[in-house]
């Protein structure tokens, strides 16, 4: 078993220097250089001091030699300063990482709670209403724009009726409460965004649920279960529920990088500090050393995510041999 | 047996529903023309922001544009963008799986690790990344989707050829001397075919409502071509006075989307063997 993790975990080398790679070709082949943005406000930016801005971010450098450098300072967790205002990208990030992570365990273990249930419950009432309701349902939170869905609800929930607050995370007055207080709010300001992040991402792991149960409704062992007369509740949930959830673990996983990257619109439109706003607000300010970090570690997050899947994965499925 | 697959796709009645709706949205956007009421880049200000009244059944916006008229063209930019995306990701990740999955070996892996690295990265960062640094338009927004969503299918394609390989029927055909592009492309491609018929009915949604999201930031089509998500953009200003230059754009992505993902699980029903 350990041997298995261990050449896993090698394996995820050349996957973590290709995210770096790309991040980096991504960004120093496409048009306009960081030096450019800096100045081309300024009419009297002399072309010396363009190419001393240039020299002094090494940007003068061949492409392989500016990989190598940047390479050997991300080891160190060293991203550099954000061109915008002079902060190391790494604690940027630092300050919305917690925010973002918190948004999506909500909604990941939101999705877990309604998802699995309602998979189950649509399996066994095949091709029933409920199965047909519940899978229009997914489907429309899977087919709807988020960043519309989350403007219709501001609108109703903060505006006409007034019970959410609007966007962020805290309250103006957030310093001046109590510790209960201080909880109320934030739950108040996490309840759009967790729910719309939820809704929009039920369709995978619900419609999974349901083909899987189906699959094992059919099996052998589950009419041989009937047969020797065990309660229906004991054979859905011991029998069928247990093989059924087990795939679910690696579909779990791969939808990671959906969760931690769908909020670049709606964390945009929620005001919302996390990692998705501060990538998109990068992007537009062509801010190098923050989108690459950000790239960088939401692609790190999301294979460590993928590993911790394939184990609990292995774990979980006495059936899988590790070689 | 064309008929057959019909004939299950057609009993399926969300499937029949998704059919219908794209149908008539195809029909709408190729006679937006005739269809619309006034010219959708037409401006009347004396009436702009008009809620949906005889004559503009579904209001005016901003600069007194028909909405009803600029829905209709939307549908021109909404259905072209997901049709030549997916084109190009059905291009790219069919070819990409054929070759990983049937030459195996060094070829397999570097390809695999390449698809592995790009699913790290969520897909709207990447987008994002490129068309930020481009110049925004109809094409830049078709490619750009087009080439950072093929991974999936490239993977998918992969595994089907990985399992067809071994078949008898492969070791038949290569026993009489057949060359491996003919292998490949007659006896392999047609029978990976379904799950690619699959993936690119849901890659058309995906690539819709992407387009929807790009354009609302502003970074898809640039006015004064009248894209749905665009649309949106103008809704968000106004929403306090003009609800409907919010609702129709965004009922209308969500149709379009649901319609094609209804399709998708409808045909991923019909062409599986196990199912119905």
């Amino acid at each position: 078993m350990i041997n298995y993790f261990f050449r896993r975990l090698l394996l995820t080398i050349p996957v973590l220097l290709g995210i770096t790679l790309l991040t980096f070709l991504v960004m120093h082949l496409t048009p306009g250089s960081p030096a450019d943005t800096m100045t081309d406000m300024n009419l009297k930016v002399s072309a010396q001091a363009k190419s001393r801005l240039a020299e002094l971010y090494g940007l003068n450098k061949p492409l392989h030699v500016q990989y190598v450098r940047w390479l050997g300072r991300i080891v160190r967790l060293d991203f550099g300063n954000s061109f915008r205002d002079e902060r190391p990208a790494i604690r940027k990030i630092a300050e919305r990482l917690p925010a973002t992570l918190l948004l999506n365990i909500l909604s990941m273990g939101l999705i877990l709670i309604i998802a699995i249930p309602l998979g189950v419950l649509a399996a066994l009432y095949q091709k029933k209403l409920f199965d047909t309701v519940a899978t229009i349902g997914v489907y429309i939170g899977f087919s709807i724009p988020a960043f519309w869905l989350a403007l219709m609800l501001m609108i109703l929930f903060g505006l006409k009726l007034g019970w959410l607050p609007l966007s962020g995370l805290h309250s103006i007055n957030y310093d001046d409460l109590s510790l209960p207080g201080k909880c109320l709010d934030l739950a108040r300001h996490l309840v759009l965004p967790v729910f719309i992040s939820a809704f929009t991402g039920l369709a995978g792991l619900t419609r999974y649920t349901r083909s899987s149960m189906i699959d094992v409704l059919k099996q052998d062992y589950i009419r041989m279960a009937y047969a020797k007369g065990l309660p229906r509740r004991r054979i859905l949930f011991h029998h069928a529920l247990k093989n059924a959830l087990l795939p679910v673990i690696t579909i779990f996983g791969l939808s990671l990088p959906g969760l931690i990257g769908g909020g670049f619109i709606f964390e945009t439109i929620f005001a919302y500090p996390g990692m998705g706003r501060l990538g998109y607000d990068a992007i537009m300010a062509r801010d190098y050393p923050v989108v690459m970090a950000v790239g960088v570690i939401v692609a790190f997050l999301t294979l460590a995510g993928n590993l911790i899947a394939d184990m609990s994965y292995a774990i979980a499925d006495p059936r899988i041999t590790l070689k | 047996m064309m008929r057959f697959y019909m004939l299950r796709l057609l009993k399926q009645k969300s499937a029949l529903a998704g059919l219908i709706i794209i149908l008539a949205l195809i029909g709408g956007g190729i006679c937006a023309q005739i269809l619309s009421p006034c010219d959708p880049a037409q401006q009347h200000v004396v009436k702009r922001l008009q809620s949906p009244q005889a004559g503009y059944l579904m209001g005016t916006d901003d600069l007194g544009r028909d909405v009803l008229s600029r829905m209709l063209h939307g549908i021109r930019v909404s259905l072209g963008v997901g049709i030549v995306a997916v084109g190009i990701m059905v291009i790219i990740g069919t070819l990409l799986g054929l070759t990983a999955g049937y030459c195996g070996g060094l070829i397999d892996s570097i390809i695999m690790r390449f698809v592995d690295i790009v699913l790290c990265f969520p897909t709207f960062f990447l987008i994002l990344i490129v068309i930020a640094f481009l110049e925004p338009s109809l094409y830049t927004v078709m490619g750009v989707i087009g080439i950072t969503s093929w991974p999936g299918l490239a993977r998918l394609v992969r595994a089907e050829v990985l399992s067809l390989r071994e078949r008898d029927y492969i070791a038949a055909a290569k026993m009489l001397g057949l060359g491996r592009a003919r292998l490949i492309f007659v006896h392999i491609l047609p029978n990976v075919i379904s799950p690619i018929i699959v993936a690119a009915t849901l890659g058309v949604g995906d690539a819709i409502l992407t387009e929807s999201g790009l354009s609302f930031l502003g970074l898809g089509v640039q006015p004064p071509v009248a894209s749905w998500g665009q649309m949106l953009t103008t809704g968000k200003e106004y929403i306090h006075i003009a609800w409907w230059l919010s609702l129709f754009p965004g009922c209308a992505i969500l149709i379009t989307v649901l319609a094609f993902n209804l399709l998708g699980e409808g045909l991923r029903n019909a062409l599986d063997p196990k199912q119905l």
